[in-house]
């Protein structure tokens, strides 16, 4: 998705989840009672799956290998944990092209962000923010422009959005596509190794996401958001287009490539 | 328990001049060492003759000579024994890393856990006063578990036995410095004239003399005293400094309190320093200073073929203040354009005072860099790879090497044992062959792993079904997706081999559950990895007796 044929490889990239509310709420509630998790965990998988389709681009394009860099926070470690190397295969990257920065504050986080676009020899920098204030943003954009080295940014969803991003995306989370060996499903009727009634039909399946673009600065948008639904396919490491509604089949199958 | 080596080399002066001007010093012949003091010439140094002869350090020349006309004399080189007994220290680093020199005439070295090397602590000694006496060195050692206590032992322990059959080795055991040092005179403790003189005139002689004596007793008989010749210590307040002086050696020689030592420094390998007479006062001036200094450093690198690891720069301020900074690098480099960057970025909170008269650049760690051939080569790969080397090194340097790294895969089946965290020197970031994980076996791992499983509420079915609804962080989750169980057994040999017994019990138990891990999904797609500490009915688990527990370990996404 990020690469010569997708977004923008020079620019910073805004990602934030959608708030959420908790089950048997109505209305604005904010504090601690939000339910904070689900959306951000929503938005992390986006992140580590540009980040897995960033690497693959590059392997492809036969481009020198280079690690990507990812800036954690200890704070928020603490509260939504930290990457786990033993899950970094669902999503195709491997521990050596995964280079993990932990700071204190948000100002190192900063700085290591920059730094690491300056250095220009990274396939990707990622970090985690509440926001981002303008002048840092532009700051990073620059950085972002001059060394042609892709920044993803996930800033809380309640912030105001960051200045000077080439696109800023909006991820909701969805439930699961359904399992391969469900009943239903396409694979089961082939082979149908569990039969009805086994709790096939529980499993999750693939990861899906609602992934809305709500600016690009390449192509402006006429104020609509373009939303689409997708599912992350962890043995191809790529996107395919999923069906909204838990019923219906998977899409035609082929990988899912903005051309934007 | 610490022990600690003290080796006072009694002649160290005159010795040392006849080993390094061979004739200079008669062995036969009463021969001294002068020096000019405030009133005339005095000695400062004797040989062994002239001790028997009755002549001692501190005597005034002319009362020498009155007493042995054909006295043979030689000017006193205090600089050149400074220097001696340094590289002296330097040697001694053979019986222990930590040791430096002890006053004008004697050296310290921490000998923990080393004497077995030598066959314990006698054999240290032997060895030791061998090779200084090869070298033409007279030495007397003390051991101890404390730096005061083993000086005291070396310089004053001896002066009780008669005639030179006395063994240059006077050991204290270890837990027994207090009963040994008893007999020795308070000059042992290092303290000053002034001290020395009202101690002897309350009539305290020994070092055991002071063990009963309450600190307030001492404070209040040092204040009292009264009399001539205690020009130091006129005022009450002085007395009193005086009376915490005693105390204070005393805690420090018995070991009650910690005596800061400084051991010697490695010397540099390389080093560059430059001095600036008028000062460098401006940031620009310092940073200008400094990549000069840094091109010279690089370039003498360069003939050698080697890269610096560790670098050290030392500031020294116009009034005699000194600052240092220490960086290090994730590979060998002597690219002083980096090396400048990265000190900079430490440079910049720095007080340069009234100016700044010297620098000095030292490489105290380097390692072997080739040339590596970079303009001609197309391929990014090394300019990709210099990059980010430098890139790690400034992270590094501002946050702390343990801040940066990559992960690594552990053979363990308890999840929190699978990673752990390596340095990332020498990541290349290229592709390995990648197993796609087996969706449906249960084997799934999420990609973020909590530091400490939470606790949950669950309501589930009994014995092993997934939760059907849990309360994670006070919100209430209904689950609608689940696939598992997944079962890990704990690992039974890190009950048998002690190591847990290091942790605490109540983890050492949570540790020994088997666990069940569910990989379940929330209505709100929220995806969650939780498991059950125990089992309901009881079976294999150790812990039977107790109700399992749920915890969330992980998040998928």
């Amino acid at each position: 998705m990020i690469g010569p044929a997708g977004l923008d490889p020079g620019g910073v990239h805004e990602i934030k989840p959608v708030r959420l509310q908790p089950a048997g709420t109505t209305g604005d509630v904010a504090g601690p009672c939000a339910d904070w998790a689900a959306a951000w965990g929503a938005a992390r998988t986006f992140a580590l799956a540009l980040i897995s389709r960033r690497l693959h681009m590059l392997a492809a394009a036969g481009e020198a290998a280079r690690p990507a860099l990812w800036c954690q926070m200890r704070a928020r470690v603490d509260d939504l944990g930290e990457i786990y190397a033993p899950g970094l295969a669902a999503f195709g990257i491997a521990l050596d092209q995964l280079m993990i920065v932990e700071v204190d504050t948000a100002r190192d986080a900063l700085w290591v962000l920059e730094e690491a676009l300056c250095a220009g020899s990274l396939a990707l920098v990622a970090g985690t923010f509440e926001a981002i204030d303008l002048t840092p943003a532009r700051r990073l954009a620059l950085a972002a422009q001059a060394h042609a080295t892709p920044c993803l940014v996930l800033t809380h969803p309640q912030t105001p959005a960051m200045a000077a991003t080439a696109s800023r995306w909006r991820v909701t989370p969805l439930d699961s596509a359904p399992h391969p060996f469900a009943e239903g499903s396409p694979a089961v009727a082939d082979r149908s190794p569990a039969g009805p009634g086994s709790g096939a039909d529980r499993l999750p399946g693939a990861h899906r996401l609602v992934v809305g673009l709500e600016r690009l600065r390449a192509r402006p948008l006429a104020g609509a958001v373009s939303q689409a639904c997708v599912s992350w396919c962890d043995e191809t490491f790529c996107f395919r287009m999923a069906a909204a509604v838990r019923d219906r089949t998977d899409g035609a199958g082929t990988p899912w490539r903005r051309t934007a | 328990m610490k022990r600690f080596v003290s080796v006072w080399l009694p002649r160290f002066a005159i010795e040392r001049m006849a080993r390094a001007r061979p004739g200079a010093v008669p062995p036969d012949k009463a021969c001294v060492l002068i020096e000019s003091g405030r009133h005339g010439l005095v000695l400062t140094a004797v040989n062994e003759r002239a001790e028997r002869d009755g002549l001692r350090p501190g005597l005034r020349l002319a009362d020498a000579r009155a007493a042995i006309p054909d006295l043979v004399t030689r000017a006193a080189e205090p600089d050149a024994d400074a220097r001696h007994l340094h590289a002296l220290a330097r040697s001694a680093g053979r019986y222990g890393p930590n040791r430096n020199t002890e006053g004008t005439d004697g050296i310290w070295i921490e000998t923990t856990g080393v004497a077995h090397l030598f066959g314990g602590e006698g054999g240290l000694a032997r060895d030791l006063v061998e090779r200084f006496r090869c070298a033409g060195f007279t030495t007397r050692i003390g051991i101890a578990d404390t730096p005061g206590a083993a000086f005291a032992l070396a310089r004053h322990a001896h002066t009780g036995r008669s005639g030179d059959g006395a063994s240059p080795l006077a050991p204290a055991p270890p837990g027994q410095t207090q009963t040994v040092l008893a007999g020795c005179p308070v000059e042992a403790l290092r303290l000053s004239e002034a001290t020395l003189v009202l101690l002897k005139r309350l009539g305290l002689r020994r070092i055991g003399q002071l063990y009963a004596l309450p600190r307030a007793a001492l404070v209040r008989r040092f204040r009292d005293v009264k009399g001539r010749g205690l020009t130091g210590g006129a005022r009450a307040g002085d007395r009193e400094e005086l009376a915490e002086a005693v105390v204070g050696r005393l805690d420090q020689v018995l070991g009650r309190t910690v005596e800061p030592l400084q051991p010697l420094a490695e010397p540099p390998l390389r080093l560059i320093q430059k001095s600036y007479p008028d000062g460098l006062i401006t940031h620009e001036g310092i940073m200008s200073a400094l990549g000069d200094l840094a091109v010279t450093l690089c370039n003498d690198l360069d003939g050698r073929d080697e890269g610096v690891r560790r670098l050290r720069l030392s500031l020294f301020r116009v009034d005699n203040t000194a600052t240092e900074i220490v960086i290090g690098t994730s590979r060998a480099s002597r690219d002083a354009t980096h090396l400048v960057r990265m000190l900079e970025e430490r440079l910049s909170d720095l007080d340069a005072g009234f100016g700044i008269d010297m620098m000095a650049l030292a490489a105290l760690h380097v390692a072997p860099l080739t040339g590596r051939q970079t303009q001609l080569d197309s391929g990014s790969a090394e300019r990709h790879a210099q990059a980010t080397a430098h890139l790690v090194d400034r992270l590094a340097n501002r946050l702390g090497a343990d801040r940066i790294f990559r992960l690594a895969t552990v053979e363990s089946h308890i999840p929190e044992r699978a990673q752990r965290r390596q340095p990332v020197d020498g990541m290349t970031g290229r592709r390995v062959a990648l197993t796609p994980p087996n969706r449906g076996t249960g084997a799934v791992r999420p990609p973020f792993l909590l530091s400490r499983p939470e606790p949950i509420d669950v309501v589930a079915e009994i014995p092993d079904g997934p939760p059907a609804r849990f309360r994670w962080r006070r919100i209430s989750r209904r689950v609608i997706r689940a696939n598992g169980p997944e079962r890990i057994a704990p690992e039974w040999w890190r009950q048998i081999d002690g190591r847990s017994a290091e942790e605490s019990p109540a983890a050492t138990a949570h540790a020994a559950r088997v666990r069940d891990y569910y990989e379940i999904e929330d209505e709100r797609g929220g995806r969650y990895w939780v498991y059950r500490a125990g089992l309901y009915d009881g079976g294999e688990d150790a812990h039977g007796d107790r109700p399992p527990m749920w915890f969330v370990h992980g998040l998928f996404g």
